[in-house]
């Protein structure tokens, strides 16, 4: 059975190379018009957003353009498909123009570049975090419209949080919701210790050096996910993700509001008063389940959703849980806090009806008919007043929370701005990693300056060390 | 025997069809092939055309510049900075699944082939079953199989000092960890052709070497594995395009612990190019390790229809 | 397959002594196949047990009742319901789109596949080398490298985010066409051909009254390939489709476990009741129905029809 020889390899070879340089020639042939029909779509695209721009320009008080009666498709998460559902049945005429697509945000950005190289497929309105309004809104992406002509001064002062939605000067998306960093502490535990809150991130290192010594085992925090950048570096100024414009980023860790931060660390985490398991580690879980947790800085959604429905879940105590303004550095003139999670609603500069998603949008983010009950703390401050309702009278808390939620809320600040990249998972896989490797964090900070600065400069940022 | 013989016997065409017209029998083969010849067109070669023509290809604003890149896409491609680990990665990778699969393939085939009968039989679909927990599924299984919380295998992890499952998610661990998931729903099938070739190795040839004298265990060694040898080469080389592809099993393992990245989003080649494309909008650079990873697939094929005499067909001698 | 489960020790005992001497086993070598292979059977058959049982437990029965356990039959319906509140019974339409995509998949590519292989086989005709010669190479080259390109070319076309652009680019199955191919030309009785021919038997005839009967194992192999390879497709629909409704199973249970405060406690804000155990009865779900197929299918390959497909 020797049926091989070299001769029809050859050929086959022969046949091959020239049948793929052939199909190449034919595609190149069809794509000539393919290009061209691109162009004029593009062309299309353009006049939309001449039409689009001169309505804008022609007045934030009637926002009419495009076709008020055109579809719009919405795209959101699970838990925010019922506030969709809720203002179709509060404005029955507008709802069967809004087709509504469950999808996962993590692949907006994805998915709008394709939507630009094929011309068509955007959804009109989307629910995503600042961080992806950041990359969609990149000269490639190209995709949200600027809301500024559509939200009056006086809703707009209302937000907070709104810097997050604002790219050179545009406002790009509305917040939903608010994440700001808080300190949570165990009301109960505290008072039987004799232990009294820390008001500055020097305090809650004094108190964590003591609790190990006094009470070891008992826990004040957590380095052991990536939410601890924004917990302690988010809450010291320093600039691991600064943006300066849409094209210069600085980023520096070796500078002095990131080594406090890291020194901090270091000493809680060898008391062990820190703990190095991630918060959503079920030994951490546990941990709470114990009571063992005295404090722990976190985001504004703790309360319900980690300290009720899973660290308090097993042993529920009345009144047990309270809240504090995050600490701030003794040498600082104020106090600054970052936020894990909390989105925002964004919406496509080409959408053909502009009024209805507009009009979408304002109401999700301001109409206390949903907001008031709504899963999260909303960003919209008389929204955020109406919320408060729904969670004082929770027994879990030693106190009613939301004054306290509050005023956090107003310690954002926007030098800790979205970025085009991932920074959290650069922290996970640089600082999270070496932790669990027994490094330190301050031997780390060299590294993680390594992994973000080609990461920033492969989405087109420029990086600089220092404040211009 | 009869069954190779099935195989080998093969027509010669010419004497099937030897109609007046050729043209009318030209047309009936077109048409019948012509389905498959479009759909062979349309999605077998066209996309591998259409990321040749992207590697070439300049965005501006979302839109693309046919051929506006010249060679700088291969070059942003070959020198982006993860890259480098992203190779280094699949290439550990490699190193410890291809010879664990390889290994595990022929030892299960030879054992459960020393002995053939019922209890084989049922150890071979056993073995074979879990080829059904295929995709997501097997990566969710994964993700509760080395949770030493969940894990059957909880003493096992436990004595090699593993806790939980933050301590075994680690990225040194990958390797390992995705080669076992590959092992597991992959074996069978290969096991199951490997066993039916041992099938076709003559019984008298096994016969007479045992009344020589020989064990078991040579008999596996130097006369069984000799007669599957071609199949490990064959396997070796299709594991190795399919393995160089990975992609879903570090990116689902990335969700094993909130707030932990384990693998990161470019851990390998087929990572970043989709990470490239999808993330940072470098469509043209994608295309570049696309196309990479398809000449690594091309060279094997390649290989095992030219040199290794696997696919036989008179289409490899017709000229 | 006449009896998988359930043979005494007593008769594999006896059965051993038999052939020991036949199969050139000393007792050493036979205690360390057996334990060797008890081994593999572990790795292989312990996920799959906890995966049939993790659907009874609940998420603290899942912990603390010992990984191999039952825990209640009620549980099942449990799980059964909170999968059923996910997005408006999303599973529901998951389930019915994989078997819709399968099915159309099944059907489409071996009607394609058939006759090709057929005429591959027993008609010469220019071009014919060169069909075989890609089949091979398209057949080797795995797909999933040309996914995002596949995607530009079916958006072109408007059929991104439809059954279309999970079907069609799976109704090419080359691996089918060279199975076909290698059936027709070692199985067809070229007597039984020419003297149809001599009959004035036209091609489709031939092909329609003594090909295709003659292929119905072929067909059966065919079909459990393309069956097994559709179901489980991930990452074709996972870039093709945006709209939940449209994802079958595969996409459908990794947008799950992505959004699950089941997996991801970060999510807990969805509020959704989700535990492990419902993850792993969707996982049931998808793998029952193949695991059914392969215990069947299995005699097809250890046959040897496939290792004949790659023989000398």
């Amino acid at each position: 059975m020797k049926l091989l020889s070299v001769k029809p390899w050859r050929f086959h070879f022969l046949v091959l190379v020239s049948l793929c340089f052939g199909l190449v020639l034919a595609a190149c042939g069809d794509n000539t018009p393919t290009a061209a029909t691109g162009a004029t779509t593009a062309a299309a695209g353009a006049t939309t957003a001449a039409a689009g721009a001169t309505t804008a320009a022609a007045g934030a008080t009637t926002a009419a353009a495009g076709d008020p009666n055109a579809t719009i498709t919405v795209w959101v998460d699970d838990t925010r498909k019922p506030a969709i559902t809720q203002f179709q049945q509060k404005f029955p005429d507008q709802a069967s123009k809004i087709k509504i697509e469950v999808v996962g945000r993590g692949g907006f950005p994805g998915k709008v570049l394709l939507f630009n190289n094929t011309g068509k497929g955007w959804p009109d309105v989307v629910f995503a975090e600042p961080n992806l309004v950041a990359q969609v809104a990149d000269t490639a992406h190209n995709y949200p419209l600027d809301l500024t002509p559509y939200v009056s001064a006086d809703i707009k002062s209302k937000f907070a949080g709104l810097d997050d939605c604002i790219f050179d000067g545009k406002l790009f998306c509305l917040r939903n919701d608010l994440a700001q960093n808080v300190l949570w502490f165990n009301k109960k535990l505290m008072d039987q210790f004799g232990y009294t809150v820390p008001k500055t991130w020097e305090d809650y290192l004094a108190l964590g050096l003591k609790v190990a010594q006094e009470h070891p085992g008992y826990v004040i925090g957590s380095v052991g996910d990536n939410q601890a950048a924004e917990t302690f570096f988010g809450g010291s100024n320093c600039p691991l993700q600064r943006s300066l414009g849409n094209s210069q980023v600085l980023i520096n860790t070796a500078d002095p509001n990131c080594t406090r931060v890291a020194g901090m660390l270091d000493k809680l985490i060898a008391a062990k008063a820190v703990s190095k398991l991630g918060p959503f580690d079920p030994d951490f879980a546990k941990l709470g389940a114990d009571n063992k947790i005295l404090m722990l800085p976190a985001a504004s959604w703790y309360g319900q959703y980690v300290f009720k429905a899973t660290y308090y879940k097993a042993n529920p105590t009345d009144g047990q849980l309270g809240v504090a303004e995050p600490p701030k550095w003794a040498a600082d003139s104020k106090t600054y806090t970052a936020a894990h999670g909390g989105a925002a609603w964004t919406v496509f500069r080409n959408t053909k009806n502009p009024k209805l998603a507009t009009d979408l949008i304002l109401w999700l983010t301001t109409s206390n008919d949903y907001q008031a009950t709504a899963p999260t703390y909303p960003a919209y401050i008389p929204a955020a007043d109406a919320w408060h309702a729904t969670i004082q009278n929770d027994k879990i808390y030693a106190f009613d929370p939301y004054p306290v939620l509050k005023t956090s809320a107003s310690y954002l600040y926007p030098e800790w701005s979205p970025v085009r990249y991932d920074g959290l998972t650069s922290y996970a896989k640089i600082v999270n990693a070496g932790l669990k490797d027994g490094k330190t964090v301050a031997s780390l900070m060299e590294p993680l300056q390594k992994d973000l600065v080609p990461l920033a400069q492969a989405q087109g940022y420029e990086v600089v060390t220092k404040s211009p | 025997m009869e069954k190779s013989a099935r195989f080998t016997g093969v027509t010669k065409p010419d004497e099937v069809t030897r109609p007046p017209r050729k043209f009318v029998r030209y047309l009936a083969a077109y048409l019948f092939s012509l389905p498959y010849l479009i759909l062979m067109l349309a999605f077998g070669i066209g996309p591998a055309i259409y990321a040749l023509i992207i590697s070439f290809t300049s965005y501006k604003n979302g839109r693309p510049q046919y051929f506006g890149a010249g060679l700088s896409n291969y070059s942003k491609a070959v020198s982006d900075f993860r890259f480098g680990s992203a190779i280094g990665n699949i290439a550990q990778y490699l190193i410890i699944s291809i010879p664990v699969g390889i290994f595990g393939v022929i030892s299960i085939a030879l054992l459960l082939h020393a002995r053939q009968g019922r209890y084989t039989d049922f150890l071979r679909t056993l073995y074979f079953v879990p080829g059904a927990v295929a995709g997501p599924t097997a990566i969710l299984l994964a993700i509760f199989m080395f949770d030493p919380r969940l894990s059957p295998f909880a003493p096992l992890l436990k004595a090699f000092g593993f806790q939980t499952i933050t301590d075994v998610a680690r990225i040194q661990n990958l390797p390992v960890m995705i080669t076992l998931i590959g092992f597991f729903s992959g074996t069978g099938g290969w096991v199951a052709i490997f066993y039916g070739a041992l099938q076709g190795v003559s019984r008298e040839l096994l016969e007479a070497a045992l009344i020589d004298g020989c064990s078991a265990f040579q008999l596996a060694i130097h006369i069984k594995l000799p007669m599957i040898y071609r199949y490990v080469v064959f396997m070796f080389i299709l594991t190795f395009a399919g393995h160089i592809q990975l992609f879903a099993e570090p990116l689902i393992l990335n969700d094993i612990s909130a707030g932990n990245t384990i693998a990161g989003p470019t851990y390998s080649p087929n990572m970043l190019s989709y990470f490239l494309a999808f993330s940072e909008g470098n469509f043209g650079a994608a295309a570049v390790i696309s196309l990479l990873m398809v000449l690594v697939g091309l060279l094997g094929a390649f290989i095992i229809i030219y040199g290794t005499k696997f696919y036989k067909t008179d289409a490899t001698v017709a000229s | 397959m006449r009896t998988m489960f359930g043979i005494g020790f007593g008769s594999w005992w006896k059965e051993q002594q038999l052939h020991r001497r036949r199969n050139g086993l000393s007792l050493g070598g036979t205690i360390i196949r057996f334990v060797l292979l008890l081994i593999f059977a572990l790795f292989f058959g312990l996920p799959l047990l906890w995966l049939v049982l993790a659907p009874t437990k609940n998420e603290n029965q899942l912990y603390n009742l010992g990984s191999i356990s039952f825990g209640s039959w009620g549980r099942i319906g449990e799980a059964w319901d909170h999968l059923l509140g996910f997005n408006n019974a999303a599973i529901l339409s998951w389930i019915t789109n994989s078997i819709f995509y399968t099915i159309s998949a099944v059907i489409l590519s071996v009607i394609i596949v058939v006759p090709v292989g057929y005429v591959l086989a027993t008609m010469r005709f220019p071009g014919r080398g060169l069909i075989l010669t890609l089949t091979l190479i398209t057949m080797i080259v795995p797909g999933s490298a040309l996914v995002l390109p596949l995607f530009m070319e079916l958006s072109l076309v408007n059929l991104v985010d439809t059954p279309w652009a999970v079907i069609l680019p799976t109704a090419f199955f080359p691996f089918g066409v060279y199975l076909a191919f290698i059936f027709y030309a070692t199985s067809l009785p070229t007597d039984l051909l020419s003297a149809a021919k001599v009959d004035g038997c036209n091609e489709w005839k031939l092909f329609q009254q003594i090909a295709l009967p003659l292929a119905v194992p072929l067909l059966g192999l065919l079909a459990f390939l393309s069956f097994n390879a559709n179901w489980n497709n991930f990452f074709l629909p996972f870039v093709m489709l945006n709209q939940d409704t449209m994802y079958n199973l595969p996409v459908g249970l990794a947008t799950l476990a992505g959004v699950t405060p089941a997996l991801h406690p970060e999510l807990a804000q969805t509020a959704s009741p989700m535990v492990k155990g419902d993850l792993a009865l969707v996982g049931l779900i998808m793998s029952l129905p193949v695991a059914l197929v392969f215990i069947f299918a299995q005699r097809f390959i250890v046959s040897g029809s496939l290792a004949g497909s790659i023989k000398e």
